[in-house]
């Protein structure tokens, strides 16, 4: 009997707690807990996949807008770092003068490099476009 | 003797079976029993403890933008947080009894 019960409450709690949590009838604070757990693990999708449960059947309080803040300085923080990277990589590929750009076009050893810097310039502008999407989906939540 | 190994043997038997569904039904479900009503107390439990999580949230990107430790910002870094993260900055402030 005693097994019947603890299965029956298991199962029950199990359905009633996934339910809930997709449903955003968790308490508010648990999901913002979560959140800045995900924060702390740099994990930005699921934080703001929390943030927005966090608000989707309650109004935002004072604990969800500073959840908010946190996660957007994150991601902030993240974009002024990749485009401080791209300022120096953009600013060391633009030649200085006529034989710097005969030299880093011909020069077996600077093409290699240019290329190199070409990709990372690439990855950095994809890093960037995705933070910022990131960031609109955050704004989008908080307004929705 | 006899009656003693029977009884031994159903035990053992019975430990089996028990075993055998639990852990089936923990395959199935992807949950233990005990954990499935600690999570939902969990959660509950964690709501206690969120205001921490915040500030050490906002003490990380601070670490993150300043490159140091939140006390040793100075007024005019603190301010620069304050414009960017007002309520955050609020509750410090509430905490530390700035």
């Amino acid at each position: 009997m005693g097994f019947i019960t603890t299965l029956i409450l298991t199962i029950t709690a199990k359905l009633g707690f996934d339910f809930a949590n997709k449903e955003g009838l968790m308490p508010q604070s648990s999901y913002v807990k979560r959140a800045m757990d995900a924060l702390k693990r740099d994990d930005l999708t699921t934080a703001i996949e929390q943030y927005r449960l966090a608000i989707k059947r309650r109004e935002p309080s004072d604990l969800t807008d500073m959840a908010e803040e946190q996660i957007r300085l994150r991601i902030e923080t993240h974009i002024s770092k990749l485009q401080h990277r791209l300022n120096e990589i953009e600013a060391s590929m633009r030649p200085k003068g006529f034989i710097q750009t005969l030299w880093q076009r011909f020069a077996p050893s600077k093409r290699q490099e240019l290329e190199e810097l070409q990709q990372e310039q690439a990855e950095l502008q994809e890093g960037i476009a995705i933070l910022r999407n990131l960031e609109r989906g955050l704004e989008n939540h908080r307004q929705a | 003797m006899k009656r003693l190994t029977r009884t031994a043997l159903a035990g053992g038997g019975g430990y089996l079976a028990g075993l055998l569904v639990e852990k089936g039904l923990e395959s199935v479900i992807g949950l233990d029993f005990v954990d499935g009503i600690m999570t939902v107390g969990g959660a509950v439990l964690a709501s206690m403890y969120v205001n921490r999580d915040v500030v050490q949230a906002a003490a990380d990107n601070i670490q993150q933008i300043f490159g140091k430790d939140p006390l040793d910002l100075t007024e005019d870094e603190w301010n620069q947080f304050k414009a960017k993260s007002p309520k955050t900055a609020q509750l410090l402030e509430k905490a530390l009894q700035i």
